[in-house]
Parts: C-alpha cells; structure tokens; sequence
C-alpha cells in the first residue's frame, strides 16, 4: 500500500446512492456554514454558465465512481423562477453531496459574504483545507486537478463507491 | 430541501496540498463575511424574479431606453412571454399605453445585457431586437420587428439568424444610423456546435446582420459571420463611428487564453485581421467573465469603459481611442476591484460631455456612481448618485434635451429617471 493511501480516510457507508432532490435556498447568514468542513470542496455555478456545466460533468462523473467525495454545489441563479431549472441539475448528482441556490435577490449580498474577493466570475470553486481555511479558484477545475487534490487515484479499487475505511 | 449526506467529521479524503497550493492559491485564504448584511432569511426586500405578471412597466425585470433627438424616450421591457414598447414625451411623468410588439408569445430574455433592445431613426421608424429562448439549454434566436409609423404597430417579428439551428443565439446588440441603416450583431454558436473534433475549441462566433427598411426584404436577412474567438458568455457593445460605421467592442479570446477585448468596424465582410485589442489587463480566465463593456462616440472619439478581474489590474477600466481601437489612450482604472465595480454605461450627453456610471456594492448596498469628462482626458469627482439595497437593474444614462438621467429600474416599483444635474428624481405613473 501507498505511503499516501494513509492519508486517505474513506469514510461512512452512508445512503450514498440517494439524489439530490432539491436546492435549499442560500442566504448571508448560512454562508459560514458552508465553509466549516475541512477537506470539502464547494463549487459554484450558474445555469448561465457553459463551462460551468463542464466542471458539473466532470463532477457528476467522479461522484459515480466516488460518491463520498465531499462535494458542495452552489448555484448563483438568485431567481426563485429559475429554481427548477436549478433543481434539474442537481438531480444529476448522488453521495456525499450538498445542494445549495443563492436566495432570490440575493447574489451581490451573497458574493459579497462568501468572498469580498470573488468579482462573480463562474465557475468559482473553494477548498476547506485541514485548519479550516478556504482557498478559492477561479474557472473551470479538470478531473485530473480533482483527482490529483484528492488523491482519488491511490484508492485501491479506483472505484470509491462501497470502499472500506482506513 | 438540502439533502445533507451527513458524514462523520472526523473523516477525511485525503488532501494533496501540492495541487491545492497550485490551483487555489495556498497563500491566499479568504474568510467569510458571514450575515454582514444582516439577512437571515428572505429580508432583501426586492427579489430577482418577476414582482408581478401585468403588462406594467413595473413588472419588468429589464428596462431599455433610447432617446430621440427631439427628446422622446422610448422603452422596450418584457412582461411574461410579451415584448412591449411605449415612450414618453416628458421625461417619464407620463408614458404611452404600450404597443405589443411580439402577437405571438415567446419566452423573451431579460437578464444582464440579454435584453430586448430599442432605437430609431431620423424618420420616426422604431426597431426593436431581442432574443427568444427555445426550451433547450442555451439556445435562442435574434429576433427582429421595426414600426413604420412611429411605434403604433410592428411588423411581424422575424429570426434574424439564418442557421435554423437549435443553438445559441443571444446578446444581441443593435445600432441604427439616422438613415435608418440597422446593424445587428450577436453571439452565435453555430459553428461551435458543428466543430466535431473534442477539445476543438473555436469560440463562440460572433455573427452580424443588416437591415435598410427600404430597400431589403425583412426576412432572410444576410448574416455576416465576422470571427470566431469571443467566448460563450462574453458580452458586447456596438456603436457607430463618425463614419455611421459600426463599430464593435466584444471580450475576445486572445493567445493564451487571455480574456481582454477587441475592437473592430463591421463590414459587409468577415474580419479576418482587422481586430484591434484594446485592454491589456491579461484577464486568463477558463470561465464566464460575464460583465460586457460599454461604448461611446463623440465626434472621432470612442470611449470604452470594461470590467477586468486579472490577477495584476483587476477592476473598472476607462479609455479612448480616436482610430477604432488601433490605439488606446487615457486608460484609467476607474474603480478598484474591492468595490465591486460592474455594469458601465458610457453616453455623451446634449451638452458634449461624457459621463460615466456604473454599480458598486458595499456589502449592503448597491450605488450607482457617476463621472463627467469634456474629452476623456481628465475626470470629475466620482458621485454617488442613487443607493439601493436590493436587486435592481442595470444602470443606463438617458441624455435627454433637458439633462442628463439616470434610468435605474427596480422591478416592482414605477419607472424611474434620476436628474444627474442634482434636482429631484422624476417618477412615472404606476405603471
């Protein structure tokens, strides 16, 4: 076994094969919580972005084969008319994921608390490092910078789905 | 409802921090701002979907204007699956009943800079342009309708895009010389589409078209593919030079993958070299940079104000060119990036002058700021001229015979047109 496979604790057999259903609206007051899990990858995204839907395929992709990845997805359409367009989206994805909208109205207040840095640009993405601190990204994330920050390729089945703890 | 595969926190992937310090910049974390706004719940007040579903101008979500010469401002705002167009001849305390444009429905986008679009000519004829989306993903189509006299009813609507294909369409811009020469300009997914090769990337293309009431036949009009190297969700601006040539300002996709903008005059034939690049911020960016630019002639003299987000100069950008981009001048960071600088609109008002607005977000609330120039050389102070805490619209300058206006819709409240010259906001009827 790997030196580096040590580092990989796969977690919880939970009920992994469940969709994502619907997105919980987002507002200022939640945005913390997004950011409190070490190790969590958040993704946001937009229906009005096309290279956002590459990343979400690439996602979708390796939350098949690694349905506990912590992934958090959060739509930045702040139109309560565009929730089900949003919400068709989501469906596409299982395991270990959340499911968020920005609240209507809400996107320059939202933008705004979750990173006074961040001009808007899709897709963004952030990373929950092991102290807790956020490390943001600009554009579209590849499957083999995900693979490679996660060190997916060292599981031993490559596969991820029902994989035993360490 | 959030569905919250829960985990025990004590378990972890595996973290590579070689690729995290490459790709999400390890030396720069940032913190949250959690409830700086002080909304916990739904308390905005003002939401981005639709406030209501009446043919009211405050039900729109998108207002557009454009001003005659004598001083009539005319409006193009959707409602629902309706596309409608009144005026008004004193400065929007009252406005025309207003004229459906589009007697069959279609679902009309009305977001950001894709919005219906409005403008006359000398003569009184009105055009009209916008974009029908089709119930697919990204795709639409360019619509067209003009009034031949004087907005009282409107030719049969037509798709201006020649392809019949089920792709992207959108971000239309439209310019109309006094003559009433219309030049069309939008972009077009066509030939993205067709590439078969994956990982081919050509671009969005960007395509146009032009209409001469007189002399052409509305349908089937020519459509002129000028290049390929704009990106799917980039903006554009269009303007007309001194020669009533039109010019277009649009983020191109430069070497590299660098994000800045072009400039070229539209012809009746393709671009191939005449592509001039007119910001040099180095934007590279693998994503929507969304925020388009803005345009403005004045004599020879183009001003351009863009939003850039690189990692060297990030922020609102002003500058001139006197020979359609072939050099730039006067580049002024108008507004750092801590601001949240967006949505410029640059117009020359009735005096001469050039002004400037554009939005900034303190985290509470949004301002519109606003600055005048004679020539574009130098600047007055930046004013705060309107503040508002929820979603508005974007902000347009009205230069009107009697000053100059600030046109900021805030969906489900009447329309409104602030005088920039410091008087008392003029507010329109309830409608």
């Amino acid at each position: 076994m790997k030196k580096s496979i040590v580092s990989v604790f796969v977690c919880c057999l939970a009920a992994l094969t469940a969709e994502v259903n619907a997105a919980e609206p987002l507002y200022p007051a939640n945005v913390t919580s997004l950011f409190e899990e070490p190790g969590r990858l958040v993704v946001l995204w937009s229906v009005d972005c096309p290279p956002c839907f590459d990343e979400l395929a690439m996602l979708e992709k390796l939350l098949k084969q690694y349905p506990e990845l912590p992934v958090t997805f959060v739509s930045t359409d702040d139109d309560s008319e565009r929730y089900e367009e949003v919400d068709s989206t989501y469906r596409r994805f299982a395991g270990n994921t959340k499911a968020w909208v920005f609240g209507d109205g809400m996107a320059a207040a939202l933008r705004y608390a979750i990173d006074p840095a961040w001009s808007g640009v899709l897709p963004r993405s952030y990373f929950v490092d092991r102290e807790g601190e956020r490390h943001g990204h600009s554009g579209v994330l590849k499957e083999a910078q995900v693979i490679s920050l996660f060190q997916l390729s060292d599981l031993p089945s490559g596969k991820g789905k029902g994989s035993t703890g360490h | 409802m959030q569905l919250n595969l829960s985990r025990d926190r004590q378990c972890k992937w595996g973290i590579n921090l070689i690729v995290l310090s490459v790709l999400f910049g390890m030396l720069s974390p940032v913190q949250a701002k959690s409830g700086h706004s002080g909304h916990s719940g739904h308390g905005a007040g003002y939401g981005v979907s639709a406030p209501c579903h009446e043919p009211l101008m405050r039900c729109a979500k998108t207002m557009t204007a454009h001003t005659t010469k004598e001083g009539r401002i005319w409006f193009a705002w959707a409602v629902k699956k309706s596309l409608y167009v009144n005026y008004s001849d004193d400065v929007g305390s009252t406005y025309s009943p207003p004229v459906l444009v589009n007697p069959e429905e279609e679902t009309i986008a009305a977001r950001g800079e894709n919005r219906p679009k409005i403008a006359t000519d000398a003569k009184g004829n009105v055009y009209v342009s916008w974009v029908k989306k089709l119930p697919q993903k990204w795709t639409a189509n360019i619509r067209f309708a003009w009034s031949a006299d004087a907005g009282k009813h409107f030719s049969t609507p037509v798709t201006v895009n020649n392809d019949n294909e089920v792709t992207s369409h959108s971000f239309n811009e439209m310019v109309v010389s006094e003559e009433g020469v219309v030049t069309l300009a939008w972009l077009d997914g066509r030939h993205k589409k067709r590439a078969k090769s994956p990982g081919k990337v050509i671009g969005t293309s960007i395509y146009s078209a032009r209409f001469l009431p007189t002399k052409e036949p509305i349908d089937n009009l020519r459509n002129i593919h000028q290049l390929n190297t704009s990106c799917v969700c980039c903006r554009l601006a269009l303007t007309l030079n001194a020669a009533e040539e039109p010019v277009l300002m649009w983020r191109h996709i430069f070497e590299g993958g660098i994000r800045d903008h072009g400039m070229a005059v539209l012809t009746q034939e393709p671009l191939i070299a005449d592509v001039h690049r007119v910001s040099f911020e180095n934007w590279k960016i693998d994503g929507c940079p969304h925020k388009g630019p803005t345009l403005a002639r004045q004599g020879k003299r183009l001003h351009m104000s863009w939003f850039s987000d690189s990692n060297v100069s990030p922020g609102l950008f002003y500058g001139h060119t006197d020979d359609e981009g072939v050099t730039v001048r006067a580049l002024l960071n108008v507004a750092a990036k801590n601001t949240f600088p967006a949505h410029p609109d640059l117009s020359v008002s009735r005096k001469g002058s050039v002004q400037l607005v554009w939005t900034e977000f303190d985290g509470a609330l949004h301002h519109v700021k606003w600055m005048e120039s004679e020539k574009g050389t130098s600047w007055s102070s930046v004013d705060t001229v309107a503040s508002f805490p929820g979603s508005a619209d974007y902000p347009f300058l009205v230069q009107h015979p009697s000053g100059s206006y600030l046109l900021w819709h805030k969906p489900g409240e009447p329309v409104a047109l602030i005088l920039l010259a410091g008087s008392s906001e003029v507010q329109g009827s309830n409608l």
